[in-house]
């Protein structure tokens, strides 16, 4: 059965799901860093960018992304690199390290389709 | 007089042999290559190109003689008269031997400018049959090539471009215990796959053999690039830069995630610009020249510097030469985001980790645990999906027809389409309606006895969904596009305990299903 025989696919109006501005944009402050998400991190908080009050340790920041998108640590965050003003940071040897106000944190996840 | 003659006659000949040798020796650097432009070297055909890893491609010198002919001059020109290329260079790319793994949307066009630029010897290692759901992005395949092997698509329409490189095709599935035998015969590796085990892997293999490798990936609007283990032996490797693999049920493949066709193509032809430096970085160097001008200033300004002390001189080109080799040292990695205002960043990294299982000092990872299979690279990945979609009973599921039938009777309960809102405003069965999978997901945990007492607590407190069924006779059914989200979906909405009595079953095999046999009409994408 054929529930409408004259149906034509994509005349249906599509969804206010506005990819193209989705991303919000906010500003830093004298008192905030930013972190700007990448790829899955962008998908799973729904945004590109967020700021955060600082000074903060890099070993700190995981846990208040958390705070802010629970689940995002184990699903996201756990295979994710960091990078601070465009720099690798690594999780272990740089935990101790702090962000500093007006830094640009990246979250990049793996990337691995193609 | 007799003898004299006889001893001119021989200084004659050793001449003869010097300039003969010299001339040889000429061609061997490839130098010499102009005048044999009407040598009739005819582009090597593709034929021989065998589907066994084994002796398809020639275990030939790195430093092997090779030479242009009159035609080539004329289709790598426009590249050869760059600073950056040359003779040399092309030369070079004629020499090397490169593999390419994957022949999808970072393999066409990556292997599509690779062709173009005269590498020698290109290999390419799929498995997969072209499908038309390919074809938005795979632009080396077409539409008279669907169903059959990707390898052989892509080797046709490099043949188009350039019928000069030779092609090898490996039409099988790169795995632990072949990956060393099929990467050891080329001089460097495009990473084109698309899963997080098969780029583990092809780093590791290329750890171990000592080959640069061109690593991209792309899904949806970004994409990330990385040239790894170059020069081999001292840049960071895969596992340096992602030591975790993501967890397995957050990996999207392009079906899953979709992709945007232009995205991977960037990241392609990004790779094959890195592949071009990599390889020319070997031509030598010393016969590039200065622009004119420079080479000028340069050498008054040398003059100049030893006139007035020779030391100072030495020491100010020290210092260009020791800054010249600790830029070398640095690594980047470009990701790319289409959508945002800034879509290109490049991160800074450093060498390789301290503790890496592949490339430190303690590395634990040999070629021989990769070719007996000791290495498992989909369990290091966190398994092949496994435990990502629930088993469900046999009173969970529903089949396509046994549900369309209900839905003739009016008995179609409530069904609740789990796909996003962009997949739903696509196309969507009738009086279904949308609750995306990510809603569902939020719904609370019912606290099971030796739940946590405020869980429960917080469990009551949420009011039931509207899109919920009030009575408790009226099934629920779930559906999807492939039947796997929706299988989630029945079981968080029993765990979630805001549902008595009803019936909750999953569309087996979701819209896909649907499509094949219940209405054909409906889209299948």
């Amino acid at each position: 059965m054929r529930p409408e025989a004259s149906r034509v696919w994509g005349s249906r109006p599509s969804h206010e799901n506005e990819i193209w501005g989705s991303q919000e944009y906010t500003m830093a402050t004298n008192d905030t860093f930013t972190v700007l998400y990448f790829a899955a991190a962008s998908t799973y908080t729904g945004k590109s960018s967020d700021v955060v009050p600082g000074p903060m340790p890099v070993s700190k920041l995981f846990g208040y992304l958390e705070g802010k998108y629970p689940g995002i640590r184990k699903k996201v965050l756990s295979s994710c690199a960091l990078a601070v003003n465009l720099t690798y940071v690594d999780l272990v040897e740089d935990a101790d390290k702090d962000i500093e106000n007006g830094d640009e944190v990246g979250i990049i996840p793996p990337v691995s389709s193609g | 007089m007799e003898k004299f003659s006889l001893g001119s006659e021989n200084l004659d000949l050793r001449k003869r042999i010097a300039e003969l040798e010299k001339e040889l020796a000429g061609y061997r650097s490839g130098a010499h290559t102009a005048s044999n432009g009407a040598d009739a070297a005819h582009p090597q055909s593709s034929d021989d190109s065998s589907e066994a890893p084994a002796s398809s491609v020639q275990d030939d010198d790195d430093a092997r003689p090779v030479k242009l002919d009159l035609d080539e001059f004329r289709r790598y020109g426009r590249q050869m008269i760059m600073t950056e290329v040359g003779l040399d260079g092309q030369l070079q790319l004629k020499r090397s031997k490169v593999l390419l793994i994957g022949a999808g949307g970072l393999g066409c066009p990556a292997a599509a400018y690779l062709a173009g630029a005269g590498i020698g010897t290109i290999g390419i290692v799929d498995h997969d049959l072209v499908e038309p759901s390919n074809l938005h992005r795979q632009i080396m395949h077409a539409v008279d090539r669907i169903g059959t092997p990707k390898v052989t698509s892509i080797i046709t329409s490099l043949n188009n471009i350039n019928p000069y490189p030779r092609y090898v095709a490996h039409n099988y599935a790169l795995s632990a215990e072949n990956a060393i035998d099929t990467l050891d015969r080329y001089d460097l590796v495009l990473d084109c796959t698309d899963s997080p085990q098969t780029r583990y892997m092809i780093s590791d293999a290329c750890v171990l053999l000592g080959k640069p490798l061109v690593s991209a990936s792309a899904l949806r609007s970004d994409g990330q690039l990385v040239v790894l283990n170059n020069p081999p032996g001292e840049g960071p490797c895969y596992r340096c830069v992602f030591p975790r693999p993501p967890p397995p049920e957050s990996v999207l493949s392009c079906g899953e995630g979709g992709v945007l066709g232009p995205v991977v193509g960037a990241m392609g032809v990004l790779m094959a610009t890195e592949a071009l430096k990599v390889l020319l970085a070997k031509a030598d160097r010393k016969r590039r020249r200065k622009p004119a001008h420079l080479a000028v200033a340069e050498n008054s300004k040398a003059t100049a510097a030893s006139d007035e002390k020779d030391t100072h001189a030495q020491d100010v080109k020290m210092k260009g030469k020791k800054e010249e080799g600790a830029e070398e040292r640095k690594f980047y990695m470009t990701i790319y985001s289409a959508f945002s205002d800034t879509p290109f960043k490049t991160i800074r990294m450093f060498g390789k980790r301290k503790t890496c299982q592949a490339c430190s000092p303690g590395a634990t990872i040999t070629k021989e645990s990769m070719k007996n299979g000791s290495l498992d690279y989909v369990a290091f990945c966190g398994g092949r999906g496994a435990g990502k979609y629930p088993a469900l009973t046999k009173d969970e599921v529903i089949e396509v027809q046994e549900y369309q039938k209900l839905r003739e009777k009016n008995e179609g309960g409530v069904l609740i389409d789990v796909r996003d809102d962009v997949q739903y405003g696509m196309c969507s069965l009738e009086n279904s309606i949308n609750v995306p999978l990510a809603t569902i997901l939020t719904l609370p945990i019912a606290a099971a006895g030796e739940g946590r007492n405020d869980e429960a607590e917080e469990a009551k407190a949420v009011p039931i969904p509207s899109w919920l069924p009030r009575d408790t006779s009226t099934p629920i059914y779930f559906i999807c596009r492939l039947g796997n989200d929706s299988r989630l979906a029945v079981q968080r909405l029993k765990r979630s305990g805001l549902v008595r009595g009803n019936a909750i079953k999953d569309v087996n095999g979701g819209l896909w299903e649907w499509s094949r046999k219940v209405d054909k009409s409906f889209p299948i994408y």
